[in-house]
């Protein structure tokens, strides 16, 4: 039942009204009017008591006592406004860039799907000791667990086609479920072509999530059937940005790989993205693979693995229920029958992945990165306590007077410590509104950085909702009160008359205590910038090293991109792709600026890797070595700048060679590796399985890196690319973007419907590779050089104090005869000192825990003895500075003026 | 922090007031003076009512919505608070009566023997 609060004056007008009554009755009874007003008042008892008691009762109290307190605290914060903005920007930067990562954390990992009941999706995986026996296995990025290459107990997210229809009957677990895949097509709209990003899905997909159309329809059931009309739908910020919001193009035609698919609706503006931050531009039926795909895997095999699960949970189904009723059916099935993919004892069994907040691709990406950093602003604001809790402690021991006074007039311990508080938590909350300001500009810089790095494009929302604005309160009130609690205690154990006696002069004595804590938190401080500084000062060699390693060629000057044919309809095999891309290769290498092209199935340092087993002839399979291999163009060590160790490279005559021998160049480590020491020019190789000779060797070149610049340079075998699906390298003589629009133009004129995918530079991919050492570096620097500048505040802060706490003292010293220069060293000893304390402390903690950080170094190691020693000097010079400038005015003091200063 | 010049008075006992008033009101509604002086002359003027304690008092029964208020006019003509009776109030009289009996009820047993005893 909701009542009104009563109103003070209502009660104070009963009581006022009693009062008159009983002075009346009184009076009745013969008494004066003065009497009878002195006797009611008499038999009420006191006055202010009940109305006192009254206020206590409805709890207005502690508001009233809260009030009392922010209004006060607020009036004191702006008698000091120097003190208030340093407090506020030292908060407003430790927990802005808290919220920053933590937005970011946030985007990846924490935000729920916007779909009605997000909790009871689920992904499906499956565990076996064992790989299955399959035909065909994707690997696609988004399973929680099935990303790492070589996990001791495989898993992974790809199912068969008839597993899939097993699942989706198990209708007492699931109330839907569906399959999908993601796939990067050719999409041409109207003008607008381009590869996009599709994803093939069974009809039941948009159901299965809850989500409807902004405008047309989503697919359904009826469209996943063989025979029905090729439909699309796209998503709406594709349409938005791509194609202009044009609703008229709702009932048109657009094509994929020349096949047309009828648009017939645009998904609504909220629809989320199933992997956070990868963006979806449109879905197609699952049944319109069997048309798009130029290699289709047999799509309905039982060792053909490639489709993903999502599945909604009934309600009051638990996850484990789910799992014990699917595999019920699920293990049995897989494992008997000819074709069984899996083997009994392998043990293979369904795992439910709770998918509310959407796949994994992300969050398993950045977790590294983020975790790092987090952990990088959780010390920055942990530093930024400890160097308000200082200038707190500093302040307050200023304001003993006060506290003293309250005390003396009755002020409970309770409300002076609350008093505190809230003068430290209002000062931390609007640390946090500004904060959350930087955080903002933070994250949004880090989002840009992410997705300029991103080898797929990514959209990252990593704005503010109620998550990150709970995160920042929270963090504001809880250091408010760490911080605020130090001095807050103090001042309310004040002992009353010591205080009170003392004269002006002395007023800022400081206890034993409280100096003993100030001088903690200075070292915690310089401990904390050690640690901060350390990581970034390895992190930093680290993208040094790596900027500067050598690929085995000449990374600069260097334009890639890939150029799309199956867009203009060519199939795989079509023998005429190798006379295209002859053709390409020679406008490409005319065009004013490019010294020469080629190109490669993949280009080198872009993550991307490609490798076989080869063996000598008439060795036994098992003798086979797994190494690296490449297939490359007419001219792509030429281009490239790898070098020719002995032999001849590939010549136009190579790529035109059918049956027989395929030519094949050698790296120098690949030939020891198969050869010894023996002249490989001329020998030949074969495939594991074969028993005849596949290749020959015809030359050896330099190692090169591959995969990505932090391999080792290392064994390659390259062979000729006779594919359609390639990337071309453009040696230019100026910057490689520069050339651009002439590479579109001569595209355009082989064939108007190539596309040209990815155009980027050498440097540029390899700089995006190396993204998190590039993202933790430049951030620890930063926040390595925000530790300082505060460290430095708080010594600073310090001396400065001890300077005008002792002027006295000093003027006493120097009219005794003392030399400016002993009172320097006695007033910067302490700072300097500590500090040294401080780095000390700050070594030994980093180069215990430096170790974590090894994952991401380069070339340096964790305990990197120069790293450090560069560190410590660093911080000595800016601590000694630190306690040099404020200890500089004690030795300005004038004795005379100082004795004075009583 | 009494104020009391008449030592004969009896002092209430803690919770009793509670009681007391809300049996007051069971004969219609009163002012807080009234409720007052009602306690002290059905009690043979044995009960002193403390006036001050007995707004907070009236103020807690309201709040717990055993009794409601508005404000009237009194038989001479003065404005006052008058309360009366919620239904769940009477339910609270009726408890708190049979508790209180029960209590004095037993008490009187262990007093009167132990009376006997000596």
């Amino acid at each position: 039942m909701f009542r009104r609060k009563r109103k003070t004056d209502d009660f104070n007008a009963e009581i006022e009204a009693h009062i008159l009554l009983e002075t009346e009755r009184l009076r009745e009874q013969g008494l004066s009017e003065d009497e009878a007003r002195a006797s009611a008042r008499r038999t009420f008892g006191n006055v202010m008591h009940a109305q006192e008691r009254f206020h206590e009762w409805g709890r207005w109290l502690w508001w009233d006592h809260l009030r009392q307190d922010v209004r006060y605290a607020f009036r004191l914060l702006r008698k000091t406004p120097g003190f208030t903005a340093v407090v506020v920007l030292t908060l407003a930067l430790g927990i802005g860039a808290n919220t920053a990562i933590f937005s970011l954390i946030n985007a990846v990992a924490l935000r729920l799907l916007p779909v009605p009941n997000p909790q009871q999706l689920v992904l499906l995986q499956w565990t076996a000791k064992h790989q299955p026996k399959t035909s065909y296995f994707a690997r696609t990025a988004g399973c929680p667990s099935g990303s790492g290459r070589s996990s001791p107990s495989p898993t992974a997210c790809s199912f068969s086609y008839p597993m899939f229809e097993q699942i989706r009957s198990k209708a007492d677990i699931f109330s839907s479920v569906s399959g999908f895949i993601p796939s990067g097509l050719p999409l041409r709209v109207g003008q607008h072509a381009e590869r996009s990003q599709g994803m093939y899905v069974s009809g039941e997909f948009f159901s299965t999530l809850g989500t409807s159309a902004a405008i047309g329809r989503l697919l359904n059931s009826n469209d996943d059937m063989s025979g029905a009309e090729a439909v699309i739908v796209l998503s709406y910020h594709y349409w938005q940005s791509e194609l202009g919001g044009d609703a008229g193009l709702l009932g048109k035609l657009a094509t994929i790989n020349l096949k047309p698919f009828r648009i017939v609706g645009i998904t609504s503006r909220d629809f989320p993205d199933l992997d956070p931050g990868r963006p979806v531009d449109f879905w197609i039926p699952l049944a319109a693979e069997s048309i798009v795909a130029l290699h289709a895997p047999s799509r309905t095999a039982e060792d053909s693995f490639w489709l993903y699960m999502l599945a909604r949970r009934r309600a009051g189904v638990t996850i484990n229920r789910a799992e014990a009723g699917l595999n019920a059916t699920f293990v049995p099935s897989i494992t008997s029958g000819p074709s069984a993919p899996f083997k009994a004892e392998d043990e293979p069994r369904i795992t439910l992945y709770r998918a509310a907040e959407g796949l994994a691709t992300l969050r398993t990406e950045y977790a590294r990165p983020l975790y790092v950093l987090m952990t990088a602003v959780g010390l920055i604001l942990l530093l930024a306590c400890a160097n308000v809790a200082g200038l707190m402690l500093a302040r307050s021991s200023a304001r003993q007077r006060e506290m003293a006074v309250r005390a003396a007039l009755g002020a409970p311990r309770l409300r002076i410590v609350r008093q505190l508080l809230t003068e430290s938590v209002m000062l931390s909350l609007a640390g946090g509104a500004l904060g959350i300001v930087f955080a903002e500009l933070g994250a949004r810089s880090m989002v840009a950085f992410l997705s300029a790095n991103s080898y797929f494009p990514i959209q990252l929302d990593a704005g503010m909702d109620w998550h990150v604005l709970g995160f920042t309160a929270a963090v504001s009130v809880v250091i408010g009160i760490l911080f605020g609690f130090a001095p807050a205690l103090r001042n309310s154990r004040l002992d009353v008359a010591p205080v009170l006696k003392r004269s002006g002069s002395q007023s800022g004595a400081t206890p034993r205590e409280s100096a003993r804590l100030s001088n903690l938190l200075v070292v915690v401080q310089v401990t904390i910038s050690i640690l901060v500084l350390v990581g970034a000062g390895l992190l930093g060699r680290t993208v040094w090293n790596l900027e500067r390693a050598d690929a085995g060629f000449r990374t600069e000057n260097l334009l890639l991109f890939g150029i799309d044919m199956t867009a203009s309809g060519l199939r795989i095999d079509d023998p005429r792709c190798d006379k295209l891309n002859e053709e390409l290769q020679n406008r490409f290498a005319a065009l004013p600026g490019v010294s020469s092209a080629s190109y490669s199935i993949e280009p080198l340092l872009t993550g991307a890797i490609g490798g076989g087993g080869f063996k000598l002839p008439g060795e036994p399979a098992s003798s086979a070595q797994m190494e690296n291999m490449l297939d490359v163009g007419p001219g792509f060590f030429e281009t490239m700048g790898i070098p020719l160790e002995a032999g001849r490279t590939f010549t136009r005559a190579d790529f035109e060679l059918s049956g027989g021998l395929e030519p094949m160049v050698v790296s120098r480590s690949f030939a020891r590796a198969l050869f010894g020491k023996s002249d490989p020019i001329g020998r030949t190789l074969s495939k594991p399985k074969s028993q005849t000779a596949d290749w020959q060797v015809i030359g050896v070149v330099g190692d090169t890196k591959y995969e990505n610049i932090r391999t080792e340079a290392g064994a390659t075998a390259y062979t000729p690319d006779k594919y359609r699906l390639t990337t071309f390298a453009l040696r230019t003589q100026g910057d490689p973007m520069a050339l651009a629009s002439l590479v579109r133009e001569a595209v355009e004129k082989v064939n108007p419907d190539f596309l040209i995918m990815r155009m980027t530079t050498q440097s540029k991919e390899i700089d995006r590779t190396i993204y998190q050492e590039r993202l933790v570096a430049t951030m620890s620097t930063l926040f390595g050089l925000l530790a300082l500048t505060l460290a430095c505040i708080g010594l600073y802060g310090l001396v400065a104090h001890r300077v005008v706490r002792r002027t006295h003292e000093i003027g006493v010293r120097m009219a005794l005869g003392a030399e400016r220069r002993e009172i320097l060293w006695l007033m910067a000893r302490l700072g300097l000192v500590l500090a040294l304390a401080g780095v000390v402390v700050g070594i030994g903690i980093a180069a215990g825990v430096t170790r974590y950080l090894q994952s991401l170094l380069y070339g340096v190691r964790p305990t990197d003895p120069l790293t450090f020693a560069c560190i410590a000097i660093l911080l000595g010079g800016v601590a000694a500075l630190g306690c040099y400038l404020p200890a500089r005015r004690a030795m300005r003091v004038d004795p005379v003026v100082a004795l004075r200063h009583e | 922090m009494s104020t009391q010049e008449n030592k004969d008075h009896l002092e209430l006992l803690q919770g009793t007031l509670d009681l007391l008033i809300l049996r007051t009101l069971i004969f219609g509604s009163q002012h807080g003076q009234g409720i007052a002086r009602a306690i002290q002359q059905t009690s043979d003027e044995e009960l002193l009512v403390e006036h001050g304690a007995l707004y907070p008092a009236l103020q807690r029964l309201e709040e717990r919505g055993w009794i409601s208020a508005k404000w009237g006019t009194s038989s001479n003509n003065r404005k006052a608070r008058f309360y009366s009776l919620t239904a769940a109030g009477r339910k609270q009289l009726v408890k708190e009566t049979t508790k209180w009996k029960r209590l004095a009820l037993a008490i009187g047993r262990i007093l009167g023997s132990e009376a006997e005893e000596k």
